[in-house]
């Protein structure tokens, strides 16, 4: 994606990626979390607000630093990063709220076309899956990558 | 230690944005957000991603 990205430290298995958001309420550092599930080869994506002296993370915080797109695009990269890693596995994702799930849903519609050049991308309905549709409400996400 | 991470499809090796820091792997066996990942369970055993979607298309089971 060609939309502008926050610089990302990663640990060395690529399960863990830090970055720090800058805008007009002050900087926030990020961290993005791909976490196993029950299931072999699917990992919850989890993006949180991390406190640098305690560890917490927050997963419910609302910045709002106006970098929304900005953010968007840098977890996308980490997704690039994780399934260079691990290209068989299935990421699910789902925002810690409704809102911030619709919020997901909106920044993957606007930049679908893109995505859509490297990642199968489905989204969850109340008792079904589907591929992705636009502007289509979803309760979370599953995303892989293209093998080509 | 740190190094660059090479994604081509980002271009990193133009313009690096990964950098790799053995420091955060400290964290990677943390379960960062139960609730979520507790989401992801519930969703594999009451609407399974890869049997709905397998009557549709053809997926590949990790």
């Amino acid at each position: 994606m060609s939309i502008e990205k926050y610089q990302i430290t990663a640990n060395s298995d690529q399960k863990v990626f830090d970055f720090v958001s800058i805008g007009p309420n002050g900087k926030f550092h990020k961290r993005v979390v791909f976490a196993k599930t029950s299931y072999e080869g699917v990992f919850s994506l989890n993006l949180a607000d991390f406190d640098q002296n305690s560890g917490y993370l927050d997963y419910y915080s609302i910045s709002d630093n106006g970098d929304r797109d900005k953010i968007l695009a840098t977890v996308v990269s980490c997704l690039y990063a994780f399934f260079n890693e691990y290209p068989k596995v299935y990421v699910y994702a789902t925002g810690s709220t409704t809102v911030r799930t619709r919020l997901y849903r909106m920044g993957m519609s606007k930049y679908y076309e893109l995505l859509e050049a490297d990642f199968n991308v489905f989204g969850e309905l109340e008792d079904d899956w589907e591929r992705f549709e636009k502007n289509k409400s979803y309760k979370a996400f599953m995303v892989s990558i293209k093998q080509k | 230690m740190m190094k660059v991470l090479e994604i081509s499809k980002l271009d990193t090796k133009r313009k690096p944005i990964i950098t790799i820091d053995d420091n955060l792997d400290k964290y990677s066996d943390i379960i960062p957000c139960q609730e979520k990942v507790d989401k992801a369970n519930h969703m594999l055993k009451t609407n399974n991603f890869f049997e709905k979607m397998g009557l549709k298309e053809r997926i590949t089971k990790p």
